[in-house]
């Protein structure tokens, strides 16, 4: 199982929608960090997310960019996102992000938007 | 009934103000009507402006080179003192943009802290926003003479970090060494688009000596708070100069009862004002249909909206102000406090620690706060 540690691997800050929001944003990590590596796994194989390292917590204009946008922008539906990621904590708190990453992904609906970079804006 | 002339109507208000609050307001007003014919027409407005801001209460003198001296008054505080409060960071701006403008007929020659001898977190950020933006707008900088403030007053200033914004001032060299019960953090500033504060935690662990419990959902609402800075409260149309676009943060711990408060502000646009352009204003629309016309203007009302509007989204619905998550903090410790002071309203969502309740409470103010001023405050 690969493995994808938020805070080490990313930024221990991970916060905003944009990249035209600043650094670490749910733009930025879904693009070049997380996409990435979800369609790089094999056809079996899981990434293991581990968001309590070194992170604080997360605004929810991060989880929904991040995580949900997979959805939105139609690079996959819901299911074969959460079939492929596995949310990991080991401070039980942070179970409320895991729940929430879930239920955005879950809600989102598959390829409604057309996706235009903010990079550079 | 008669209709009564304009002469006689400011004959009435004059007589009622003599008796209502003394002769120190006819007194200062005299002092501006003194200096009318020094300025030509397009000059007066300010000194209109002024003279409404001494009937409201600010205490403020004109001298012959017609500057300002701003006298703040004994407490500032948003819960208790708001109106007078938010009326003397008024007058700051407004003396800054006309300024600003080229029009130099009417300067700041000073803020007068002697008398103050009580001011809130709060209040005391707000001003510290104000000064700042005024520092960094305006070439005439203000030097605060602190040998006359109260002890105090001085140590929450300079906790707060307020005396950065000048040259030289150690109150340890006036002999200010005690710790007040009221410790602060030293606050942060950031532009539109920055978004570190992560001193705020370690700086409030070393004032707390511990953790705090559900930081994470703190730390989520200030995430929020300051996104919401960069998508709504500086939008692209806004007439505020990008080196105004700012965000400020400061916490706070008193020791003797254990209360934490933690105030962000910025000095944008505010949440009503923002509402308009938002995804979810239809949805703000409906939910005000059920009061009458005359209340859905109201910027309480248009506060309380958002939020119970952004606690209904679905996960779907994801582009709100991420008021939910600002929420979350006193949610999940099941007691304390936010309010959200947003121009002209107040929207304030307490949790009663021993029943679990929540109350809402909404308010308008004659004032605004320029801006967005929220406050979490618990108790550790």
């Amino acid at each position: 199982m690969a493995i994808f540690n938020i805070g080490k691997d990313f930024s221990d800050h991970p916060i905003g929608r944009f990249y035209s929001d600043g650094n670490s944003s749910g733009e930025e990590f879904r693009e070049e960090y997380l996409l990435p590596r979800v369609l790089k796994l094999a056809d079996s194989e899981k990434l293991a997310i581990i968001i309590d390292e070194e992170v604080d917590g997360y605004g929810s204009s991060f989880l929904v960019e991040g995580f949900a946008g997979i959805v939105k922008y139609g690079y996959m539906t819901g299911d074969e996102l959460l079939a492929k990621i596995e949310i990991h904590f080991s401070d039980d708190d942070f179970k409320f992000f895991k729940d929430k990453i879930e239920s955005y992904i879950k809600n989102a609906k598959f390829d409604s938007k057309t996706y235009q970079s903010t990079k550079g804006t | 009934m008669n209709k009564i002339s304009l002469k006689r109507r400011n004959r009435d208000i004059l007589r009622s103000l003599k008796f209502r609050k003394g002769r120190t307001y006819l007194l200062r007003k005299r002092n501006i009507e003194a200096k009318r014919e020094l300025l030509d027409r397009n000059n007066q407005t300010i000194l209109d402006y002024l003279q409404s801001k001494v009937l409201a209460g600010v205490n403020l003198y004109i001298d012959g080179k017609m500057r300002v001296r701003l006298t703040l008054p004994k407490v500032m505080n948003l819960s208790s003192e708001y109106e007078n409060t938010v009326n003397h960071m008024l007058l700051l701006r407004k003396i800054a943009e006309y300024n600003k403008k080229g029009n130099n007929s009417v300067k700041l020659a000073g803020v007068d802290f002697n008398e103050l001898t009580n001011i809130s977190t709060s209040a005391a950020l707000l001003l510290t926003a104000e000064l700042s933006r005024w520092d960094d707008s305006n070439r005439s900088r203000i030097v605060p003479k602190i040998e006359t403030w109260q002890p105090n007053i001085i140590i929450k200033f300079w906790e707060l970090g307020f005396f950065e914004l000048f040259q030289n001032i150690k109150p340890s060299e006036h002999g200010i060494t005690a710790k007040p019960k009221i410790r602060l953090v030293k606050y942060i500033k950031g532009r539109i688009k920055e978004n570190d504060y992560r001193r705020l935690k370690s700086n409030l662990r070393e004032l707390i000596g511990a953790d705090i419990d559900q930081w994470m959902f703190l730390h989520s609402g200030l995430d929020e708070a300051i996104t919401n800075v960069t998508h709504h409260a500086y939008p692209s149309n806004c007439k505020i100069e990008e080196r105004d676009q700012n965000w400020y943060l400061t916490g706070a711990f008193n020791t003797d009862t254990k209360e934490l408060k933690v105030v962000f502000l910025d000095q944008g646009i505010g949440i009503p004002n923002s509402l308009p352009a938002s995804k979810m204003y239809e949805k703000v629309l409906d939910w005000l249909k059920k009061f009458p016309i005359s209340e859905r203007k109201l910027h309480k009302k248009l506060l309380e909206a958002a939020v119970s509007v952004e606690r209904t989204q679905t996960a779907e619905e994801d582009r709100g102000n991420g008021i939910p998550d600002m929420l979350e903090f006193i949610k999940q410790r099941k007691e304390g406090y936010i309010s959200i002071f947003s121009q002209h309203g107040l929207f304030k969502l307490t949790i009663d620690a021993v029943t679990g309740k929540e109350v809402i409470k909404t308010e308008s103010f004659k004032a605004p706060i320029c801006g967005t001023l929220i406050i979490w405050k618990v108790q550790l």
